[in-house]
């Protein structure tokens, strides 16, 4: 579990300009195995949160503690959480390090000073998993921008962290490479138990997680399940974030007299169900 | 015309085994004071067919004209083509150079050798029109900016230059939904006050759609549709083919057709699929008679 007790952050230099905190007094618990979409606008403080609890950042006040343990413990602690945690950037070169494919996945596990066969198992694992093979030996910089952030995601997967956050990683790849990404993101929480925070701005790509996390101006404005969440629709529209289209649409439709429509719809089946039993 | 692409071919890295036809046959026009998007997925040709226009990558076959002449002739002068097109490339934050805004945007006034008081002058009003006021901005440093902020003051760096057009290469790339608005409101605005003709690339036809007066779909280097975004949606099945991002509320009604095959996808407002919709679903008990203009 990964606790957020109280946790205010502000940036230097931004008490002088008069800016307010990027996080004020958050308090948050991340359970083990949940996925969480974590939405709100730029400036919201989402980057922020996802980079105190990977221990990049370490609170000015309050604590992050990951698995009984502080971020700002220092020593084997942090070596411990940055095990535990894996980040994914958004922008997958900020974060690629090596010439090929195989070497940037196994970078992270050398770096552990792990055996050479285990090594070689865990590169193999993450080629399969990711659909890297074709590109084993490829050059990594003549990866599209797609492949790179399967990488990005191969090489820090292939550390075996409990926590997986991935920040805005759909901003820099075409739209059905960026759901592609996701379904196999959540496929491997499921199947292995990895807790996946993914911060992103697209409101369409919340339905699919089991639990969403709404920031505005450095605080939780709301938690709960997605249906929960686009229930409250002017709280999210003061945050700067629409309903998804396809709610809006049923909602539309309902005020138009069609009043048997659910008042939450989140998906095209959902919709699809909904319409046909208006028949 | 203000450009006209015929039949352009261009490989990539010729000569070695990497070698990769980037362009093949590809023909299309630019109509002046327009917006033009050239939209397909990665590897299309998009950002390659950027470069023929400004003659930064000479085509192994075909031609280019800018309004007639042929901008590979020898006689063609390229530098007075490119003081009137400017480009912005992708991710444009990264090629600002100098250390504050108002010394970034005068670099193309200074090196055009104007007077200070004129490229004053244009530097205020390039700041001003992308939405960044000149006194506020013009002694920020450009480490303290957003990424949109960045975006635009690069924009700004171009539009000192006072070109008739601009091309941008995937402008909406890396922004969040408020941020593409806005870019979209603000090349709108270009066109409308400065009569700009744009030609910008993008792989989503979401991001597109309602600002185009043109929309030209590339396929492997070729011409695979083209026409107004709403006779391209019209072709919602191809373009998903293509692995082209669509409209969100195109990828709705494209969803429904298994319900309903004849509706229509080429929707490009929340209003317009709701009405379409409407006119396959039974009448409600409590249906109003109104409702039809919300």
């Amino acid at each position: 579990m990964i606790e957020v007790n109280n946790v205010t952050f502000r940036y230097s230099g931004e008490a002088e300009e008069g800016i307010a905190p990027a996080l004020e007094e958050v308090t948050l618990r991340i359970g083990e195995g949940e996925t969480i979409a974590l939405i709100g606008h730029n400036g919201s403080g989402k980057s922020t949160l996802a980079r105190l609890l990977a221990a990049i950042l370490l609170p000015q006040r309050g604590s992050v503690i990951v698995d009984g343990l502080r971020t700002d413990a220092g020593g084997e602690s942090l070596w411990q959480i940055r095990q535990s945690v894996g980040l994914v950037f958004q922008n997958p070169d900020d974060q690629l390090v090596a010439n090929t494919v195989i070497d940037e996945i196994a970078f992270g596990p050398e770096n552990l000073g792990l055996p050479r066969f285990e090594i070689e198992e865990r590169v193999e694992e993450m080629l399969d998993l990711l659909d890297l093979r074709p590109y084993a030996r490829h050059a990594v910089s003549d990866l599209s921008q797609g492949q790179k952030q399967r990488l990005a995601v191969a090489g820090v997967l292939a550390m075996r962290p409990r926590y997986l956050i991935l920040d805005e990683p759909t901003t820099m790849i075409p739209g059905r490479t960026a759901e592609q990404l996701l379904e196999t993101v959540r496929r491997l929480a499921r199947e292995r138990g990895i807790t996946v925070l993914h911060i992103t701005h697209h409101m369409y790509e919340l339905v699919d997680f089991d639990r969403v996390i709404v920031m505005d101006r450095g605080h939780v404005l709301l938690d709960g399940t997605p249906a929960h969440v686009l229930r409250h629709r002017e709280e999210l529209e003061r945050a700067g974030l629409g309903l998804p289209l396809i709610t809006q649409l049923g909602q539309r439709l309902r005020a138009r007299g069609w009043s048997q429509l659910p008042e939450v719809i989140l998906t095209l089946d959902d919709l699809k169900a909904a319409l046909c039993s208006l028949k | 015309m203000l450009f006209e692409v015929k039949d352009v071919f261009y490989t990539r890295m010729r000569g070695t085994p990497f070698a990769v036809e980037a362009l093949k046959g590809c023909s299309l026009t630019i109509p002046e004071g327009k917006i033009t998007a050239i939209v397909g997925p990665t590897q299309a040709g998009k950002s390659t067919l950027l470069l023929t226009l400004l003659g930064l990558l000479r085509p192994s076959r075909g031609s280019v004209l800018f309004r007639g002449q042929d901008i590979y002739q020898a006689a063609f002068d390229l530098e007075a083509l490119r003081l009137r097109v400017g480009i912005v490339f992708q991710s444009p934050e990264a090629q600002l150079f100098e250390e504050t805004v108002g010394k970034d945007v005068s670099f193309g006034p200074r090196r055009k050798r104007l007077s200070p008081a004129q490229s004053r002058r244009l530097v205020q009003e390039a700041l001003e029109a992308v939405g960044l006021p000149y006194e506020e901005f013009r002694t920020r440093y450009i480490a303290s900016l957003s990424g949109g902020q960045k975006r635009r003051v690069a924009i700004a760096g171009v539009l000192a230059l006072e070109p008739e057009a601009i091309l941008f290469d995937e402008p909406m790339a890396g922004l969040d939904p408020q941020g593409r608005q806005e870019l979209q409101a603000l090349l709108q605005r270009l066109k409308a006050q400065r009569q700009l003709t744009i030609v910008l690339t993008s792989s989503s036809l979401a991001d597109v759609a309602a600002l185009a007066d043109q929309v030209i779909v590339l396929h492997e280097g070729r011409v695979a549709l083209s026409g107004s975004s709403r006779e391209v949606l019209a072709h919602a099945e191809k373009l998903l083919a293509l692995d082209i991002t669509l409209p969100e509320m195109t990828q709705i009604a494209l969803g429904l057709r298994s319900l309903w095959p004849a509706l229509r996808c080429d929707v490009l407002t929340l209003a317009e699929l709701e009405e379409e919709l409407a006119r396959f679903l039974p009448h409600a008990a409590s249906q109003k008679p109104q409702l039809s203009s919300s």
